[in-house]
């Protein structure tokens, strides 16, 4: 019997590109997207329904999901509680996003219950009540909510760079304040819906398991031209802030640990660079084994988690490292991380290392095709974005055949450190 | 219906696999029976310090994640009050590297100096982050120790205090490590595109030649509370929150599945009738939740909300246990159980969605006695009859002594 070589790791087998179901199109009579992704092992059936109603559009901020919530509350005939107590009778799970131009509704039952619940969320989406005291209990909420977040350095942080980076009276630097959660009417929220909650630029995904007839029932009470359209919306663009210094350092007293916000402007989606560099950034910090994670907690114990994001937008994207930190040691961690930057740009990454990364990329695209109404989630904000619900197959080429050259040029593209803008909340 | 098939090694350790041939994944889920529980009051925070030092390195394998990544893997883990878990997903062709993984380090975790002095570091971050940095962050802290004086429940699974973390000995880490992670006190589930009898192979060629025995000592049990109990307390925090607790039996008991249905009633989904009553009807709060801890020790009954602006905390209790009166006498109508049957079933099909929740699942209800639970759960809460949501209600919530907390705002808007 041979011994157990416990040093040597047994054998690892290639990893190919998942199975993508196909994402059915078709164009309703009113012009809405109609997408359908069958698939899964449960009579499950997903919906999400996407409008052009996102907070670019409107006038303030808050207004968007407020509107997003309201819907919920009242139809003709039917009250809040109403409304709640048929949405939970049929174990029903309703949710909704407000982000960029689309407000996205979603939800998801048991499928031979869908055309128990759909009328009542058609109903919503097309002639909500509003009704007052809703929406001031509803204001009174974010209110405190807001507060409470606010008494949270890390959120203030992020809340607060968010504003930094842009310019006043961008829509991408808006952020919700006391003030103007106050000055959230009745007026605002019916105006908005009826300006953004129609037929124009819909889309509609049904993931799951379907019946035709869910299918159909959809298609009844989205495929009509149910109101007008309003005038065509031109997208909103970002428009930076420049900042005197490089580095913003805000006290927040009683803070135990530093917040960091570093920000950089990343590739629109369709730009050559924006997938290889999804691949770059993932050695960079997009990983629990990345250039970050492994020098500033894993060798400092420094923190419990740093990471670069790579926010792809048709327009507006970024590149966002976090951290909350030691509070006494954030000048050696944002030192450290532009010493990883200029490693990337500067080193070859190695042979084993980008092996391995490609290897964990490819079973990280395997694991978010587990199943279909929860891959609908990664696959929805590239399609509102302009992009190719197969996006994933041209990352897993790219993944095949990216070289170490390639990585530490587009470093010395996206990784120089001066270009980043910093924020500290300690 | 999750089917799986269940064998158990000479020494000790339960291997459970469920085949599930849609995926091309497969997940490995390695439970210890071990948590705050397990731990003495002057290292507290040990069995979650563990946790973290579980991924520094074997005696032959000294970097855990590199090797999982380059078979296209993920992993990650939690420690509870009563239970560490750790589950890694794989392409299904690389699972033996799990199994290499995992055996190593249940056999011989490596546990230097160096590795605990970082990782005391991270975790000391982790208690910041999760504790000291967020209004409301000693709220586990100070709710535990009120409804607890002698279990280890009384304290956090983050621990007591970060000095409890930086200041445990290597020797009593080492010595809790081998106490507790164990072939016999460990459950290994394999779920996904994977052959039962194939893996069953892999579980003795890797786990079988482990020769060690879990030593896990006797847990105080709690006195039951004779006397009701009030805490006060002022933060720096926009909002009075509202903290009711109440004993309740462990995860074995038939309560537990009754009270899971009566907290529904009380607080699952906006119609619930905490819910709809004190956030939507008569606002007194931003929000309310009814909950039971499920431990596998006799555990808790929670109620918490956040109170609106110029609510007292007398009148917002005085609605709560109004609700929790009308429960118990006059217990649920029709409609609700019906609602509550659906939400299950929901939830049941949820739950055989996802590779990770199954085997977790599966794992759970074993280190309660019964993997098959998985299955017949359901059927045990189908049973449940109105008349025991009133009586149980009665005894726990009324009859009962209870714990209040009062967490008040020093800065009211």
């Amino acid at each position: 019997m041979t011994t157990l070589d416990r040093s040597k790791q047994p054998e690892i087998l290639g990893i190919e590109m998942p199975n993508i179901p196909l994402l059915e199109h078709t164009t309703l009579s009113n012009g809405a997207d109609l997408y359908v992704m069958h698939g899964g092992t449960q009579p499950i059936t997903r919906v999400d329904i996407c409008l052009n109603a996102g907070p670019h559009r409107a006038k303030k901020a808050g207004v968007a999901h407020a509107t997003s919530v309201m819907i919920g509350e009242g139809i003709p005939g039917m009250n809040s509680e109403q409304i709640a107590e048929k949405i939970d009778f049929y174990g029903a799970q309703m949710w909704q996003r407000s982000t960029g131009a689309y407000t996205v509704i979603s939800f998801f039952v048991l499928d031979k219950f869908l055309c128990d619940v759909l009328p009542i969320i058609e109903q919503m989406i097309k002639c909500p009540t509003f009704p007052q005291k809703e929406i001031d209990i509803y204001l009174k909420k974010e209110l405190q909510q807001l507060r409470i977040k606010l008494k949270k350095p890390s959120f203030f942080a992020a809340h607060t760079f968010t504003n930094l980076l842009y310019e006043e009276g961008c829509v991408y630097g808006r952020v919700s304040t006391e003030e103007n959660i106050k000055s959230i009417t009745r007026d605002d929220i019916v105006a908005f819906h009826k300006e953004t909650y129609t037929p124009q630029s819909l889309k509609i995904f049904i993931s799951g398991q379907p019946s035709q007839r869910s299918i159909d029932e959809v298609t009844r009470a989205f495929g009509s031209q149910w109101c007008d359209n309003a005038d065509s919306f031109t997208r909103a663009m970002p428009v930076y802030r420049q900042w005197e210094t490089q580095t913003k350092i805000i006290d927040f007293p009683g803070a135990m640990q530093a917040s960091i916000h570093m920000d950089k402007v990343s590739p629109n989606l369709d730009h050559p660079d924006s997938i290889p560099l999804n691949i770059a950034n993932t050695i960079f910090g997009g990983y629990f084994g990345s250039r970050l994670m492994s020098n500033i907690r894993e060798e400092k114990g420094l923190t419990y988690g740093i990471g670069s994001t790579l926010i792809v937008r048709n327009n507006g994207g970024h590149i966002r490292i976090t951290s909350e930190v030691e509070p006494t040691k954030y000048d050696i961690v944002v030192k450290e991380i532009a010493n990883e930057m200029n490693r990337m740009r500067n080193e070859l990454v190695g042979e084993d290392e980008l092996l391995m990364v490609k290897n964990y990329m490819k079973g990280s695209i395997m694991s978010k095709y587990e199943t279909v109404i929860v891959s609908i989630d990664n696959l929805i904000p590239i399609i509102l974005e302009g992009g190719s619900y197969r996006r994933d197959c041209e990352i897993y080429n790219m993944i095949e055949k990216i070289t170490a050259e390639e990585i530490m040029e587009l470093s010395n593209r996206y990784f120089i450190p001066e270009d980043y803008k910093i924020l500290i909340v300690k | 219906m999750i089917e799986f098939q269940r064998h158990v090694l000479k020494n000790g350790l339960r291997v459970i696999v469920h085949q599930d041939t849609s995926s091309p994944l497969a997940v490995v889920n390695v439970l210890y029976k071990v948590g705050s529980r397990n731990e003495d009051p002057e290292h507290t925070g040990l069995a979650h310090l563990l946790e973290h030092l579980m991924f520094e390195g074997s005696d032959h394998i000294e970097d855990f994640d590199s090797p999982l990544q380059a078979a296209g893997g993920e992993n990650n883990a939690f420690t509870d009050e009563d239970i560490t878990n750790y589950y890694i997903t794989v392409p299904a062709q690389n699972l033996e590297t799990a199994f290499w993984l995992e055996s190593d380090r249940m056999k011989c975790l490596t546990l230097s100096d160096e590795s605990i002095s970082v990782q005391k570091g991270v975790v000391i971050e982790e208690f910041n982050q999760r504790c000291r940095n967020v209004p409301y962050g000693d709220m586990a802290h100070l709710s535990h120790s009120l409804a607890y004086k002698v279990h280890p429940y009384r304290w956090p699974v983050i621990g007591l205090d970060v000095s409890h973390i930086a200041d445990v000995p290597n020797e009593v880490i080492r010595a809790f490590y081998e106490k507790h992670y164990a072939p016999d006190n460990a459950i290994l589930v394999v779920a996904g595109n994977v052959d039962p009898q194939r893996v069953f192979a892999m579980a003795e060629k890797w786990f079988g030649d482990i020769d060690k025995h879990s030593n896990v000592a006797i847990i105080p049990q709690e006195p039951v509370q004779t006397e009701s109990r009030f805490l006060e307390v002022t933060r720096d925090v926009p909002s009075d929150v509202l903290k009711m607790i109440y004993h309740m039996s462990d995860h074995h008991s038939r309560e537990y599945y009754i009270m899971d249905i009566a907290t529904d009633i009380l607080s699952d989904g906006t119609s619930s009738r905490l819910i709809n009553r004190l956030t939507k009807k008569q606002p007194m709060m931003t929000d309310v939740d009814c909950g039971i801890s499920g431990n596998v020790d006799p555990g808790l009954v929670n109620v918490h909300g956040t109170l609106l602006p110029g609510i007292s905390f007398t009148d917002a209790e005085a609605v709560v246990r109004e609700e929790i009166e009308k429960l118990a006498n006059e217990g649920a109508t029709e409609y609700e159980l019906q609602k509550v049957k659906n939400r299950t079933e929901a939830t049941r099909v949820c739950g055989a969605i996802m590779l990770t929740v199954k085997a977790r699942e599966l794992a759970f209800m074993e280190s309660l006695g019964d993997a098959n639970l998985i299955n017949t759960e359901f059927d045990i809460y189908n049973t449940v009859t109105n008349q025991e949501i009133k009586e149980t209600v009665g005894k726990l919530m009324i009859d009962s002594p209870a714990s209040i907390l009062h967490y008040k705002a020093n800065t009211k808007a």
